[in-house]
């Protein structure tokens, strides 16, 4: 489905020297090695998270498979094409969300900015009426439709944003931070429409976020890069196992004064009653420790955590 | 072809639409461009109310030079709104939003908006070349008036090329894009007035370089049947809009190869 | 007066960064410059009526009109615009300083500094780089008299103080009308008009002529272009002056009243 090998891109970045007062006209060009040979392959139908910091080259990956940007090297093939050759035949199977740019009119109500698309992507007229009212449906949008965007709010007029770019039913779809900036509740209903739309129509959808949350709640895989390279690719699970096996428990107890000590956890902090514990479950399996824990000592309740996965990513880059 | 324009109809109709949203604000706008263009005829009228006549010239004759380009620019800049913003697309990084439509990227750029209140300039030009029209009892003929059709669309192709230059030079650099109004603003300005009033090297570049008096002067020499001070033959007078038409399509050549720029660089 | 420096100090310095607009407005004026003085010499040679204007003094004139294209009060502070469209105008209002002379200290370092990039190549290519390429009768020249330089200096001054007096009293008509682009336009129809930058004023009907005393626009470029050029001498320099700064004074106080009344009303609607 999606075919990346060894992608280089160097972009060159004026720098300017000479001081605080930027009178200087001396220019120096620096170059960036914005991909280093980047290589991975997605099957049609997964859902893949693309982490990274800022400026390791997740923004050029999509650019290069959504066909703006020309490599300088390597190959990709998206769907039997390649995406910088075929430009048009090629955007007409993809969707993309920038979720700091908007595509829709911004004066004008929503169902205008879906009717421009299906002209745009030369739809027959029944098969697009078709799209637009399953989409409308699925994603419980009637009642913007008659709305200027102007007056939506970001939720809303992400919704929206989804729903458009589903319009030419693609079978790739690139979301950009769908969720920046969105309250609570939309970035639930906003990921689930992901997820729908991933499980019902089978597109395969490529997630690039900064919000772990994200990615935790719907990629099963993820692909983090840093300087241009892929160091990781796989499942959440996996990079959890392999940068630590440790896991977390967490402890009420009944008496504050009360003291765990066992030769198989270690504790992390006690606040009162409630105690913080990791252990390995390599060595212990958890029901076992739990069971021991319980026997010597008089416990309220207990939790089970995994260590956040901005702490497991944190931890991945310490590791480099 | 036939779908690109039913595509763009589309776009235009919801660029009016939009427009429309602000209705009040946009008729007055389109009072005050009227107003505001129509200040650079009378410009020329004080300066005719002053010295009498511009070498063998009179207002009339070039009322009609005056007209002709007049409509013709206005009609460019009404499409070129989004040529004009290309820098800032480019800057923004909102120009990637073109790349990822099934779509030619200068449909889409030029669809971005279709200026309504510029109507003020073309009502300005048609306003004066009107006036023109009646006061200067010229000999009509079939080929005259098509001529006349010719001149104003090619001058119409000759500045879209121009804005789709400026949308062009927008991929290696977004300063300093105001020179290029000197093509433009200017060439209007200077298209106004008889190529043959200027010096020599700049009646050349604006005929050999940037077509402008092959759109304009020539063909109005022959309707107003008045002999070519810049001794050009005849049949040039009547196919020379045609440069305009070629201008453009250069002009789209180019735009091909800065997109290609873009696309390498993503600058 | 220490905010007051403090700003004027910040105002240079953005203002100092747009030196790729100056290298771009200085081909522009250049070419304009250029056009105008063709078109003029064109009629000059055309005609046997007597005109107002010697052809040496019409020179002078468009070249220092594109010289001090930068001072016309064409728009108002870009930035004041902003924050009027969005709102934020109302933090203005609020602040504990005069609103009127805050906002001209601004319009004055808006319109005096450009020039400081854009005068000094104006001036070497149109007075010693155009007589090198063989035109000396476009060139750019010297003011007649000494008279003439000083009086075209003090004119300068008042021309940059009325010009900040029309972008000040613009902005507050913006806040004051409900349609805003009908302000802008009305503005950009008046300067372009009225200040001789079209058309030197003294080519104008003298119907036209007598009219523009009445209205501050002549201030602003006309004045020291024709001190300069010679066309005002003797001692109705002093007097042009004295009728500049009497629009300065007139700009002053009935823009601060204007400011007054405004900065009430929006105090009186609680902001």
């Amino acid at each position: 489905m999606i075919l990346v090998e060894n992608l280089r891109k160097t972009f060159k970045v004026r720098e300017k020297t000479g001081g605080k007062t930027g009178f200087s006209l001396k220019r120096k060009t620096r170059k960036v090695h914005a991909l280093d040979g980047v290589s991975f392959s997605i099957n049609k139908g997964e859902l893949v998270g693309y982490i990274g910091p800022n400026g390791a080259g997740k923004s050029t990956t999509v650019k290069i498979l959504s066909g703006i940007l020309v490599p300088d090297s390597g190959t990709c093939v998206v769907d039997g094409l390649v995406p910088w050759k075929k430009r048009i035949a090629h955007v007409r199977k993809i969707g993309v969300v920038f979720g700091q740019r908007t595509q829709l009119f911004w004066d004008l109500p929503v169902i205008d900015t879906f009717d421009l698309l299906g002209e745009i992507y030369r739809l027959d007229k029944m098969e697009y009426k078709r799209t637009k009212d399953r989409l409308i449906a699925a994603f419980g949008i009637e009642k913007l439709l008659p709305v200027p965007v102007r007056q939506l709010s970001l939720g809303q007029r992400m919704k929206c944003e989804l729903a458009c770019s589903l319009v030419h039913e693609p079978s790739i779809l690139f979301l950009d931070e769908p969720t920046i900036g969105l309250d609570a509740v939309s970035k639930l209903t906003v990921r689930d429409l992901i997820r729908k739309t991933n499980r019902e129509s089978g597109t395969t959808v490529i997630l690039t976020t900064h919000d772990l949350d994200d990615i935790e709640a719907l990629c099963p895989r993820i692909l983090i890069i840093q300087e241009g390279r892929i160091l990781f690719d796989g499942a959440i699970e996996n990079l959890r196992r392999k940068i630590s096996g440790e896991r977390r428990l967490i402890i009420d107890l009944k008496d504050s004064k009360d003291r765990i000590t066992d030769s198989f956890v270690t504790v992390i902090e006690q606040n009162g009653p409630r105690v913080h514990l990791s252990f390995d479950p390599a060595k212990i399996h958890p029901a076992d420790l739990i069971k021991r824990i319980i026997e010597n000592h008089p416990v309220m309740d207990i939790f089970v955590e995994n260590p956040p996965i901005e702490e497991i990513i944190a931890r991945f880059y310490a590791t480099l | 072809m036939i779908s690109g324009l039913r595509c763009y109809w589309k776009y235009l109709k919801i660029s009016l639409k939009g427009q429309m949203e602000y209705r009040g604000s946009f008729i007055l706008q389109m009072i005050g461009h009227f107003f505001l263009t129509l200040l650079d005829f009378l410009g020329i009228w004080v300066l005719f109310n002053q010295f009498g006549k511009l070498k063998d010239w009179g207002l009339e004759e070039v009322a009609l030079l005056y007209g002709t380009i007049t409509i013709a620019f206005a009609i460019s800049d009404t499409l070129s709104r989004g040529l004009d913003y290309c820098a800032e697309y480019v800057r923004t990084g909102e120009f990637d939003r073109f790349l990822i439509r099934p779509r030619s990227l200068l449909l889409q750029i030029i669809g971005v908006e279709f200026t309504l209140r510029r109507f003020g300039r073309l009502f300005q030009g048609l306003f004066v070349l009107a006036w023109a029209l009646i006061t200067l009892n010229i000999h009509w003929s079939l080929p005259k008036v098509l001529l006349m059709f010719f001149s104003i669309g090619g001058g119409t192709c000759l500045f879209v090329g121009l804005w789709i230059m400026q949308a062009t030079i927008s991929f290696w650099t977004v300063q300093g894009l105001e020179v290029v109004n000197i093509t433009t603003y200017g060439g209007v300005e200077t298209a106004q007035y008889p190529m043959s009033i200027y010096e020599k090297w700049f009646q050349n570049f604006f005929i050999f370089i940037i077509p402008l008096a092959c759109v304009n002067f020539f063909p109005m020499l022959e309707i107003l049947e008045r002999p070519d001070p810049l001794a050009f033959p005849a049949w040039m007078h009547w196919v020379s809009p045609a440069a305009g038409i070629l201008f453009l399509i250069a002009s789209i050549f180019l735009f091909r190869f800065g997109v290609r720029h873009y696309r390498s660089t993503g600058s | 007066m220490r905010p007051y420096k403090a700003l004027l100090l910040v105002k240079v310095k953005s203002l100092f960064q747009y030196r790729t607009a100056a290298v771009a407005g200085f081909f522009t004026q250049t070419f304009f410059g250029i056009i105008r003085l063709m078109i003029l010499i064109s009629f000059f040679g055309a005609t046997r009526q007597s005109i107002p204007l010697s052809l040496a003094q019409t020179v002078n004139y468009i070249w220092l009109g594109q010289i001090l294209f930068t001072i016309l009060p064409f728009r108002i502070d870009p930035e004041i615009a902003t924050m009027i469209r969005n709102g934020n105008v109302a933090y203005e209002l609020v602040r504990p300083l005069n609103l009127f002379a805050y906002w001209y200290v601004k319009a004055v370092a808006l319109r005096s500094i450009p020039i400081v990039l854009r005068a000094v190549p104006m001036i070497i290519m149109a007075a010693f780089l155009l007589p090198l390429l063989g035109r000396p009768d476009w060139a750019l020249q010297p003011p007649p008299t000494l008279a003439a330089g000083i009086g075209m200096g003090f004119s300068l001054i008042f021309a940059i103080l009325v010009s900040a007096g029309i972008t000040v009293f613009a902005s507050l008509l913006l806040l004051l009308f409900i349609s805003q682009d009908g302000v802008v336009s009305f503005l950009y129809v008046l300067v372009w008009g009225l200040t001789g930058i079209l058309v030197p004023l003294p080519f104008f009907p003298d119907v036209l002529k007598n009219m523009f005393y009445f209205l501050p626009f002549r201030g602003v470029m006309d004045v020291p272009c024709q001190i300069y050029s010679g066309s005002i001498h003797g001692t109705s320099i002093i007097y042009e002056i004295g009728l500049q700064a009497f629009w300065v004074v007139f700009l002053v106080i009935t823009g601060t009243l204007l400011a007054k009344a405004l900065t009430k009303r929006v105090t009186a609607q609680g902001g």
